[in-house]
């Protein structure tokens, strides 16, 4: 006799009752959901994803899916965030692995190809558009991701005793500012957490020759934050980007250009859809 | 009379390898709605259809030939399916089939079921082995059997009254079942004849292609016979349909919509979706009853969201008025938000049999 079926927890009913017969993936947010529902439109009738609000529910959401329905095929991708190296091909090489950590920090990292970002900008901005060729495009992101190594080296660094991280537009900050700010929420000395950044800062360091590297360890989030601040003060007059369009025309375009990238072809393709 | 489903077990019936489905809240009470999922092929009509198999079994004028569940179960040596129920509180089981060594029954019962090859009892209702049914308490059955008997064929009003004073206890509800198909026919009468409202203890919807029995027999009749209750309905479908004025065209014999830019047509000119909002609540409330059981297949068909959220909010509007348990399946997320996570219950895929058998074993 099989267990009576009773409800199960609101958010595994709320998937389960859209899934149907296909495959589950939860991701962790709307974005990361919007993301693959796009680039897998064709797909959908096999896949579904579903978003959950985290990394942590993300893990316990699925945990719960496997034990309590094995019948259906559940999967996680989740951000890189600061994993190793390591950890990252552990979860994709690992025999049965269901959830998966991106190879890139985040899934906005996958949209930010140079290729794509030099032909959406210069749609966008038109005669203001400044790069000559997609290289220059690429030098720029790779000077946005040294830009921001020092915020990043300090999340990580807040990462490690779990207090909050910095958001978009902290990068601007001084890095005495920085500093100052992570030994005043973890209660150290600033000279003790100059020292961990530094530590963090020159592991960054080794990754910032190219962007495939870069965008391990630098937030794709704030990256975008940074290029729609960019466009912004290219475009003199002022027609209205918003961060979620350019976010949009840049998923729009690695779809329409086939540029999906080989991570998640490997996650999704491979591992997901073509895996029992 | 008060009837409700508690649970229903089901073995080997079509995509159901072997399922019990709880229709119980956590404290035990049976659930007032509740919304059944699941993908295509895994037994939602099925489920639907052997709740009111089972249920019907208690109908004294079934001729049991035309029995349902005898579409469902055809090898009784490895199928089998039982709905617990209370009925006015007392637990009560149906059941049909050889059933499994781990069936407990508790309560009372009835049902059906073959030893050796031999059917021990092929009319569960009409002349019982009783040396088969030593469970069963016979006075109680009884009085269902005659309370359903007496009450068959009685006139409904469209207040849910049961036009009888003869009973010296409260009407028995009744099991409503729409299947998946429903729409309204064109049909043409050329006179009128009489289209009361019925009692039937298991009531199941199907398109009617005459004029008789129509809904469009039933509207021009009533406006013909009893004009205070037809005002009654009218403003019952004004209500739910704002936008739509329905009235009668005496000279052919036809119920007519009006919409706001004036342009008339007869009920089957309405749309596939308000055609089923107009089936769903007007063939319910006019044979509501108090307590009765509801099965609603596929509740969004051809419904766009704002009409499946006016469809859920019409059915929570008359079991204020009327109670009754309501169980529906359904795939669309409005739905879901309408009768809420903790009301839905999802049937897996054939596949998931074996992975809990499994998993039990080990």
């Amino acid at each position: 006799m099989t267990p009576p079926i009773k409800p199960l927890p609101p958010e595994l009913n709320n998937f389960l009752f859209e899934l149907g017969p296909r495959k589950l993936v939860l991701v962790e947010g709307a974005d990361d959901a919007e993301v693959f529902e796009e680039l897998y439109l064709d797909r959908l009738s096999k896949i579904a994803f579903f978003p959950t609000g985290g990394d942590e529910r993300l893990e316990a959401l699925l945990q719960e899916l496997l034990t309590q329905r094995p019948d259906v095929e559940s999967f996680g991708i989740r951000d890189r965030d600061f994993q190793s190296d390591t950890d990252v091909e552990a979860s994709l090489t690992a025999s049965g692995s269901r959830l998966f950590v991106l190879r890139r920090y985040c899934i906005e990292n996958y949209l930010l190809e140079p290729l794509v970002v030099w032909y959406v900008l210069r749609v966008y901005l038109s005669k203001a558009f400044p790069w000559s060729s997609v290289k220059q495009a690429e030098e720029h992101l790779l000077k946005l991701c040294a830009d921001m190594r020092t915020m990043m080296a300090a999340n990580f660094v807040l990462r490690l005793q779990d207090a909050l991280l910095f958001s978009k537009g902290h990068e601007l900050l001084s890095r005495e500012v920085l500093v100052e700010a992570v030994a005043h929420r973890l209660s150290k000395d600033a000279a003790l957490v100059e020292a961990e950044i530094v530590e963090r800062e020159a592991h960054i360091d080794e990754r910032l020759h190219s962007l495939g590297t870069a965008y391990t360890c630098i937030s794709g989030k704030h990256l975008l934050f940074h290029l729609f601040d960019f466009a912004r003060a290219c475009d003199k007059k002022r027609r209205g980007l918003s961060e979620d369009y350019l976010f949009r025309q840049l998923l729009a375009q690695i779809k329409q250009q086939n540029l999906i990238h080989e991570d998640l072809r490997e996650i999704v393709e491979q591992k997901i859809l073509a895996g029992s | 009379m008060k009837i409700q489903i508690k649970s229903l077990r089901a073995v080997n019936i079509g995509p159901l390898k072997d399922v019990t489905l709880d229709f119980t809240d956590p404290s035990g009470q049976p659930r007032q709605n509740t919304l059944i999922g699941g993908a295509n092929g895994n037994g939602k009509t099925t489920v639907l259809e052997l709740i009111f198999g089972l249920l019907e079994l208690l109908d004294p004028t079934l001729s049991f030939t035309k029995a349902t569940i005898l579409s469902l179960i055809r090898d009784t040596s490895n199928q089998y399916a039982h709905i617990a129920l209370t009925i006015d509180e007392v637990p009560f089981t149906i059941y049909y089939g050889e059933a499994p060594d781990d069936v407990e029954i508790t309560g009372e019962y009835v049902g059906a079921r073959r030893i050796e090859g031999l059917w021990l009892s092929d009319t569960p209702h009409g002349s019982p082995n009783m040396a088969e049914l030593l469970h069963l308490n016979w006075n109680f059955f009884s009085n269902i059997q005659y309370q359903l008997g007496t009450q068959s064929g009685a006139k409904l009003s469209f207040c849910g009254d049961l036009s009888m004073t003869a009973l010296n206890m409260s009407p028995a509800p009744s099991i409503l079942f729409f299947p998946h198909s429903r729409v309204i026919k064109p049909t043409q009468g050329t006179s009128l004849s009489t289209e009361d409202t019925l009692y039937q203890w298991a009531y199941r919807f199907e398109t009617v292609n005459t004029f008789n029995e129509s809904l469009n027999g039933y509207l021009v009749w009533l406006e013909y016979s009893d004009v205070e209750e037809y005002h009654r309905v009218i403003t019952f479908l004004s209500k739910h349909f704002d936008d739509k004025k329905f009235g009668i065209h005496r000279k052919t014999l036809s119920a007519t919509v009006t919409a706001r830019n004036g342009q008339t047509h007869k009920l089957d000119g309405l749309s596939s979706g308000e055609q089923n909002l107009l089936i769903l609540l007007l063939e319910l409330r006019r044979r509501l009853l108090p307590n009765s059981i509801v099965l609603i297949d596929e509740i969004e068909n051809s419904l766009h969201p704002a009409f499946q959220y006016k469809i859920g909010e019409a059915l929570k509007e008359m079991q204020r008025e009327i109670p009754f348990q309501l169980i529906v399946t359904s795939h669309a997320p409005a739905i879901l938000k309408v009768f809420g996570s903790e009301n839905t219950l999802l049937l897996p895929n054939p596949q998931y049999y074996d992975t809990a058998n499994q998993a039990a074993a080990a």
